[in-house]
Formats: structure tokens, C-alpha cells, sequence
């Protein structure tokens, strides 16, 4: 390769020299080795909360003028915007909890002699979105201090949302159930169909269906519920729901609205 | 004075929209970052413009890919080997030619992203991820698209004032 001047060989020398560093920090990065590990999670902890400062005076224009734009929006009705949402939410909330306890409820009854799970939880700040070309991930403020791990749920008004990716100390980040990389084992209608959920790589707003029995049948409407095959996820949290086109032909749709998520809880998944 | 200030830019403006990729900026329910890979355009156009501009000597650029990785959930290295390749490449570009010719640099921005795809590609299954190829083909179309866009706007508006 030939570059500009003379001066700029060193420059070539280091072109050189980084991309060879950038493969040993790679290959030493997929290591499972514990002091590495917390190398990673300190400097992981520094630059994502860094980040959150440096970029406040960022989300403080945006807000700002997201709220300047609705202040000159003519508002018709008389009733608080936010507050209606609250109560959207909450309403939402309690109809989620009355399906996931009814079905919770169907299932001790059928599994009473099995073990039962003990979920504590931690509610968590979303730091960071990302959707990059990869994955649709979120940074969360709370990390191994406070008892997440890899492979703990996300919820959010009691559906599943994600599940934790990776964790450091203070901060971890959690990846969405939408996601082709992850992988939720789930159980489907009254039938308890088992099957993997994965996220539908033409459409975020579909969800594939994977390992399903060949002589399934499914209603419209039929819940898709989490269940703890091989002690993966806690039983009975809702995922979704199934949509039927006809017969044969159906859509698997989660059941939130990924975009609002800005505070979740973090299901500690301890046996 | 400004040579040495802008010397500093190129990084901090490189630094910047790294933390900028994740403001809640959408497209169609995606972020920008989604689209654009705007490190990789102004690691091209920064150095095919200024062919002494090195990123001191490629620390910065190695710091901030730590940054980026970082933000992304990737392992540490993957985002700076992406940026020397491009970098590599722009500065290959800008030893050969001898007057600016905006199509021949275009070309070489679209094989060191190939280039760059490629090793990302390797590594991403390297690390044991499924990756979507519609998305990194989207990814690089635009980012392809998106360069005369930033050329103009770096070439044009902000080196004259440069090097007045």
C-alpha cells in the first residue's frame, strides 16, 4: 500500500497496528475470562454513563422543541394528554395481569405437583435505545450489583419485552423479543402448544414461530405465554398474541408497543 | 491554527455522532444509525480531504471505535476494525491521486465499505449472532447514497472555510 509522504508512514505502521490490536481485543473480548470481564464491565459502566451526560443537552433540544410543537398544536379536547396515556397504561396493565394470573392459575392446576418459581424483580431506567443494523438493543441502569443476569426477562405492563443481553456493574444491556437473536421458549393457546419464539426479520411487528408440532391448531386470539423449559424463563408471562389470516395462515404479534419503553422491570430469575 | 483545531474536529465531530446515534431519532420505527453509517463517511471524507489528517496517528479513531462498541453491545475491536479498514482505504485513495476527482473517490468509498461489510459480517458470526442481510445491504445502499450528500457539505462549506 502506498500513502501520501513520508511523514505518513507511521501512519501506515499504525493502520497496521490497530487493526492487528482490534482482532486480539476481539478474540480476548469473546473470552470468558473473569479479570477481562471486569475490565469490560468498568469501561462499559464509564462510557454508557458518560454517554448519558453527553448526550442530555441533546435530548433537552429535542424535548424541548417536541414541546414548544405541541404547545402550538391546537388541542381540541379538554382532557390532559399524559394523563389519559396513564390511564391507558394502567388500564392495559391490570386487563395484562388479569390474563397472565387467570392463565398462571390454569397452569398451577395442571402442574401443582411441579416446582414453583420465586421471581423477585428490579425496576429499571432505559439509558440508551439502539437499533442498529445488528440488534434493537436498550441499556438499562441496573447490572450485576443489583442481581441481573444474562438471560433475565424485561417486562413491561406484564408482557415480555427482552430479555437481558449482557450485564456489567451498573448497567446492562437487555436485547428485544423482536430481535432474530433471541430466542424465548413459549407455550401457545389452550392447547399449550411448545414452541421458540424469534423476532420475524422482514417485520418488527410480527413474531416467527419456531419447533411448532405439524398438527397445531390454533384460535384467533389464542395467548402466547413464556414457559420454563429447561429453566430458561419463569412460566406465564405474556408474549403475545396469535392473529389468524385463515385456516392454516396466522400472525404471531407481540403484545407491547416497543416504543414507549422507558422505565421496565427486570425479573430476577432465581429458582 | 484552524489546520491544528480542525485536526481535533475530525475526531470530536467523529465522537459526536457516535453519542448521537442514540438519541431517539427515527425513521420509519428505526433510528438513523439504522440507515447511515455516518462514522464511516466521515472517516472516508475527513481523511480524503485532509491527507495529513491521521486521527492522532489512529488513537482516536481506535478510542472512539471503543466507544462505539461499547453503545452497541459488540465486542471490543469490531467497530475499529471497520474504521481502519476505511481509513486505510481513503488513505491509499488520497496517496494515488493528484487532483480531487469526486466519482474515482466515491468508487473507493463503496469497496472500502464492501470491504469493511464483509470483515463486520465474519466477525458478527464470529461472535455467534444471526445477522439480518437485507439490513446491512440497507445500510450500506444508504450509506453509499448518503456520501456526495456529506462530501458536498464537508468539501464545499466547511473546508474552504478552512483553508481560507
Amino acid at each position: 500500500m502506498k500513502f501520501a509522504s513520508s511523514t505518513n508512514v507511521d501512519v501506515k505502521k499504525n493502520v497496521f497496528i490497530f487493526i492487528f490490536l482490534s482482532f486480539i481485543l476481539f478474540f480476548l473480548d469473546r473470552s470468558d475470562n473473569k479479570y477481562l470481564k471486569n475490565v469490560r464491565f468498568i469501561i462499559n459502566d464509564t462510557i454508557i454513563y458518560s454517554s448519558v451526560i453527553l448526550k442530555s443537552p441533546f435530548n433537552f433540544f429535542i424535548e424541548t422543541s417536541e414541546s414548544v410543537t405541541n404547545f402550538f398544536k391546537k388541542n381540541d379536547s379538554s382532557v390532559d394528554k399524559t394523563k389519559l396515556i396513564n390511564l391507558e397504561n394502567k388500564v392495559e396493565t391490570l386487563k395484562n395481569e388479569n390474563i397472565a394470573l387467570k392463565l398462571q392459575i390454569e397452569n398451577f392446576k395442571k402442574i401443582s405437583s411441579e416446582e414453583i418459581y420465586k421471581y423477585e424483580t428490579v425496576q429499571a431506567k432505559v439509558l440508551l435505545y439502539k437499533s442498529n443494523i445488528l440488534h434493537e438493543t436498550i441499556i438499562i441502569n441496573k447490572g450485576q450489583n443489583d442481581g441481573v443476569k444474562a438471560g433475565d426477562p424485561i417486562i413491561k405492563n406484564n408482557i415480555l419485552v427482552g430479555k437481558i443481553l449482557k450485564t456489567n456493574f451498573n448497567s446492562s444491556h437487555g436485547i428485544l423479543i423482536t430481535n432474530i437473536n433471541s430466542r424465548i421458549p413459549v407455550r401457545i393457546g389452550k392447547k399449550n402448544y411448545k414452541a421458540i419464539v424469534v423476532g420475524n426479520p422482514k417485520s418488527e411487528r410480527q413474531l416467527n414461530l419456531e419447533f411448532l408440532p405439524k398438527e397445531y391448531t390454533f384460535e384467533d386470539g389464542d395467548i402466547i405465554y413464556t414457559t420454563s423449559i429447561e429453566n430458561i424463563m419463569p412460566d406465564g408471562i405474556l408474549v403475545g398474541q396469535i392473529k389468524l389470516r385463515d385456516n392454516k395462515n396466522f400472525e404471531a404479534k407481540p403484545l407491547y408497543d416497543f416504543s414507549q419503553l422507558d422505565y421496565i422491570t427486570v425479573v430476577k430469575f432465581t429458582k | 491554527m484552524i489546520s491544528l483545531l480542525y485536526r481535533y474536529i475530525a475526531s470530536l465531530v467523529l465522537l459526536i455522532t457516535v453519542l448521537v446515534g442514540s438519541l431517539n431519532l427515527e425513521i420509519l420505527g428505526k433510528q438513523i444509525s439504522y440507515y447511515i453509517n455516518l462514522q464511516l463517511i466521515l472517516i472516508f471524507l475527513f481523511k480524503i480531504s485532509n491527507p495529513n489528517l491521521n486521527f492522532g496517528k489512529g488513537f482516536y479513531l481506535f478510542l472512539i471505535s471503543i466507544v462505539n462498541d461499547s453503545l452497541n453491545g459488540l465486542f471490543f475491536g469490531t467497530s475499529a476494525i471497520l474504521y481502519f479498514i476505511v481509513f486505510a482505504v481513503a488513505a491509499f485513495q488520497s496517496s494515488i491521486k493528484l487532483r480531487s476527482i469526486f466519482i474515482s473517490e466515491w468508487i473507493s468509498f463503496g469497496v472500502s465499505l464492501i470491504l469493511a461489510y464483509l470483515v463486520f459480517f465474519g466477525l458478527i458470526k464470529l461472535s455467534g449472532e444471526d445477522v439480518i442481510l437485507s439490513s446491512i445491504a440497507i445500510n450500506l445502499v444508504f450509506t453509499l447514497i448518503g456520501y456526495p450528500i456529506f462530501w458536498f457539505i464537508i468539501v464545499n462549506i466547511f473546508l474552504k472555510n478552512v483553508n481560507r
